[in-house]
């Protein structure tokens, strides 16, 4: 038995799956691939696979990843190979890796996620100035929805679950790409949508969002953010 | 199509809508074509959600019949739920295939599958906001042909308006036909009434527009006559002599999301020789044709293979009739077991399947067992023919109990012909006698949390049935045997379930209805009906009102008793079946005498004569 970690793209095709849709769609592609992965003993046996965290729908990501148990010596790119063969367009798996017997999980490990989003600002907004005002406040408070609390409203200080923002590029006057770290795992999580949120509190609905997609998952090694791929293999 | 418009409905409407995932379109399987070599494009059209038509296997099967032929490519469309509706409504954005997106009143054909009545509303539903006129006569050259099949369109009449033609019977081979047809058509630029004309000599299709009816003044039917030359006074339903031999495809579609059946649904024969009298499916699915276990386990391993899937599930009217189940259970057992593909049969009857069989293949869920005495008593099990006795169930059940089962759902029938409140007591005190079976079982062996579901639904007379003649119970008498019976099955152990007898009702009019009935369908559609076996959006007040603003009685429908010598509005449909056997059939129920299988002894039903060489 050996674990396998993959690292795939969520695409434009799949950007509506949800996250359990997605991972029966990997279920049923890993046995059209024919790979031979390990069951769960007991009562009701489920295949031995997890993944790093959940993508919000309709979100594209090019930084997904899925821990794998199987149960004969494959190699990671025998997997590779043979799963984008089966996987519906929009997924696929760009990379792999064989992980060391005591490795933790990819979901236990993640800490940060980082995002570009494509935002279209309204005519004669200086973007720069919202931005680095924005960026500038000390608490930055966003109501946030509590799902198993009957979804009522708490209120959240984001400010320390945002690593970085900087803008990537811009097109035009109008349009512009941000670079965003935030926290994203089970001791903060900060979801790109709460981020919107909350600049829209704070500079306005100024801007609309053409898109968002998730670039790289990392874990926090002493301030050292290193993408999944790269811990815990052989 | 405008690709903008593609994109913008992709990008900019699904994110407001609650489930994505019903209008993607590319799932694992699903068909992706170059359109500069298409010459027929065919929007394949399920009146109700995608989940639920996604577990369709009629459906299944002629998407890939027709993707199969170079030069023709079919697409899937589903009803909008009402989130995505409204978003159309107020975008301006027409009814789209899943595949491609384009607008469907651009395709060639655009094809409606008709499972269950209460989804008519929504075909109207579906036109309108395809932009295609609703009514076949006011559609023009250049419009889409919409086209039905099904098991509803044996009784074509109430769609009679909408409907350019249906296809009667199995369609395997009759859709190919039809597409040679619409080749050579438009090859030769021909007017649409040509193609009508053209595609009304293949053996099956009916277009209502060629036929008159006559009314008496009583409102019934004076006749039926073809308004043309070289047309059929009778249509013929299809049939497929040999299952084996019949289109399989090779792959279906995987969906993303959840569906109702979301597994490999393994036909193994077509047809039941049971013969209950209340059941459609019985009369007009026959005869019973069996797929060899060698066909069916080919047919497992290519869908097993090329789908993923997990289960797969035997799907027939009666799949315990199957002679070789053991053989097949047993083979697709021990092939898949290490592969973990489970196993599941639906719909098992409890006197032809030794609960053996089921354990076997239920290993690891003790879910619920069902059920499925239909009445309460003997006598009025004897008038519908259905076969089973009291002693069956209770030992079937007693089986059950004995090994650790605590959970069965008994179904039955309410409103049945010559029911009387005996006949309804009987229901509960089955329900009972099954409860205190369970407690015979020493506490330290059996199950817990006992709990047995009983379900009624409220009897529809259908046509093509011994009790095609007779009246449906009334929606008061209904709701008093409900009542009953909520008081009678109040018990630690037992619950009950009921259907409003107002859907059975609406039901009712729509299975016997003639073709005066589709401008009511467009009337209640105006009125807002949609969505009607969806409990939340039925609305019967709204469908009384479409009746009351067509100057016609739902009553002269349901209620009704017929004369047998009545000309029924399906009479000019032949699905092999005769009316002498259902005649006879009528009489021997109302004596409570019962006719037995006909697997063993042919009881001459007449669908051995319905084509050359016969195949009983
Ligand atoms: S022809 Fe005879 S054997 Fe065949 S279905 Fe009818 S009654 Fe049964």
């Amino acid at each position: 038995m050996m674990s396998i970690r993959l690292k795939f793209i969520k695409g434009y095709e799949t950007k509506y799956i949800s996250h359990l849709d997605l991972m029966r769609t990997f279920q049923r592609a890993i046995r059209r691939a024919g790979i031979p992965i390990n069951y769960s003993k007991g009562f009701n046996p489920h295949p031995k696979m997890s993944f790093a965290s959940a993508l919000g729908i309709g979100l594209t990501s090019k930084g997904e990843y899925l821990d794998l148990v199987v149960e004969d010596e494959i190699s990671g790119e025998e997997i590779m190979k043979r799963l984008n063969e089966y996987l519906p367009k929009g997924l696929r798996v760009i990379d792999a890796v064989t992980l060391e017997d005591k490795a933790k999980s990819a979901m236990s490990l993640v800490t940060h996620a980082r995002y570009y989003m494509k935002l279209n600002f309204k005519h004669g907004i200086d973007i720069e100035k919202s931005l680095s005002d924005f960026l500038n406040s000390d608490v930055i408070t966003v109501f946030k929805e509590q799902p198993k609390k009957n979804f009522q409203t708490v209120e959240v200080d984001i400010k320390p679950m945002i690593k970085e923002i900087k803008v990537l590029s811009k097109k035009g006057k109008s349009q512009i790409i941000l670079d965003c770290l935030l926290a994203s795992g089970s001791k903060a999580n900060l979801k790109p949508q709460l981020l919107i949120d909350a600049i829209k509190n704070h500079i306005g609905s100024t801007f609309e969002v053409e898109s968002i997609e998730r670039i790289e998952l990392y874990a926090d090694r002493k301030g050292q953010f290193i993408p999944l791929l790269s811990i815990d293999n052989r | 199509m405008n690709s903008s418009i593609k994109d913008y409905i992709y990008d900019k409407l699904l994110p407001r809508v609650e489930k994505p995932g019903r209008y993607i379109g590319t799932e694992w399987n699903s068909v992706h074509k170059e359109l500069k070599n298409i010459n027929i494009r065919f929007a394949f059209c399920f009146p109700d959600t995608y989940e639920v038509g996604m577990s369709h296997l009629g459906m299944k099967i002629l998407y890939h019949l027709l993707n199969d032929k170079e030069d023709i490519y079919c697409e899937r469309v589903f009803a909008p739920w009402l989130d995505m509706e409204d978003l159309m409504r107020e975008e301006n954005i027409k009814l789209f295939s899943l595949e491609t997106r384009d607008y469907i009143k651009d395709f060639d054909f655009v094809g409606f599958t008709l499972q269950y009545e209460m989804s008519y509303s929504n075909i109207i539903n579906m036109l309108d906001l395809a932009d295609i006129p609703k009514l076949s006569a006011e559609r023009g050259e250049g419009d889409p042909f919409v086209v039905a099949g099904g098991p509803c369109a044996y009784n074509p009449e109430p769609l009679a308006d909408i409907i350019d033609f249906f296809m009667l019977g199995e369609g395997e081979e009759q859709m190919l036909e039809v597409m040679d047809i619409y080749r050579k058509w438009k090859a030769r630029g021909l007017t649409r009434v040509e193609f009508l004309d053209m595609v009304s000599t293949v053996p099956g299709v009916y277009v209502p527009a060629f036929y008159d009816v006559k009314y008496n003044k009583d409102g019934t039917i004076e006749d039926i006559k073809p308004n043309r030359e070289g047309i059929s006074l009778k249509v013929k339903k299809r049939l497929i002599k040999d299952l084996n031999k019949a289109y399989f495809p090779d792959k279906i579609i995987v969906p993303f999301i959840n569906i109702v059946h979301d597994r490999i649904i393994l036909e193994v024969f077509r047809g039941c020789t049971r013969g209950c009298r209340f059941c459609q499916a019985g009369m007009i699915y026959r005869p019973v044709r069996e797929r060899t276990v060698e066909e069916l386990l080919s047919i497992a391993e290519k869908l097993v293979e090329s789908s993923g899937y997990e289960e797969i599930s035997l799907s027939s009217l009666s799949t315990g009739d199957y002679s070789k189940l053991n053989e097949l259970v047993e083979k697709l057992m021990s092939k898949y077991e290490k592969d973990r593909v489970g196993l599941s049969l639906p719909s098992l009857r409890i006197d032809s399947v030794s609960l053996k069989l089921m354990q076997d293949v239920q290993k690891v869920r003790k879910s619920g067992l069902t059920f499925a005495p239909e009445a309460g008593t003997q006598r009025m099990r004897d008038v519908i023919n259905k076969n089973v006795t009291e002693e069956d169930l209770i030992n079937s059940v007693g089986a059950a109990f004995d090994t650790g089962y605590s959970n069965v759902k008994l179904y039955f029938m309410i409103g049945l012909p010559t029911e009387t409140m005996e006949d309804v007591d009987g229901i509960a005190e089955l329900g009972h006698k099954v409860l205190e079976r369970y407690y015979q079982v020493p506490k330290s062996q059996r199950g817990k949390g006992v709990n047995v579901t009983i379900s009624t639904s409220c009897f529809v007379p259908k046509p093509f049935t011994p009790f095609q003649w007779e009246p449906q119970d009334t929606i008061e008498s209904l709701r008093d045997k409900q009542k009953y019976l909520q008081h009678k099955l109040k018990r630690k152990g037992l619950s009950y379930n009921w259907h409003d007898p107002e859907l059975s009702y609406m039901e009712a009019v729509f299975a016997r209805g003639d073709r005066r009935l589709s401008k009511v369908l467009i009337r209640a559609w105006e009125l807002g009906c949609k969505f009607d076996s969806w409990d939340q959006c039925f609305k019967y007040d709204l469908w009384m009102k479409a009746f009351k603003d067509c100057d016609l009685d739902p009553d002269f429908y349901t209620i009704r008793k017929r004369d047998l010598e009545e000309i029924m509005p399906w009479s000019h449909i032949d699905v092999g079946v005769t009316d002498k056997y259902l005649k006879k059939e009528y009489e021997k129920a109302l004596k409570g005498e019962t006719t037995r299988d006909c697997r063993i002894n042919c009881t001459g039903c007449g669908i051995n004569m319905l084509q050359e060489g016969g195949v009983c």
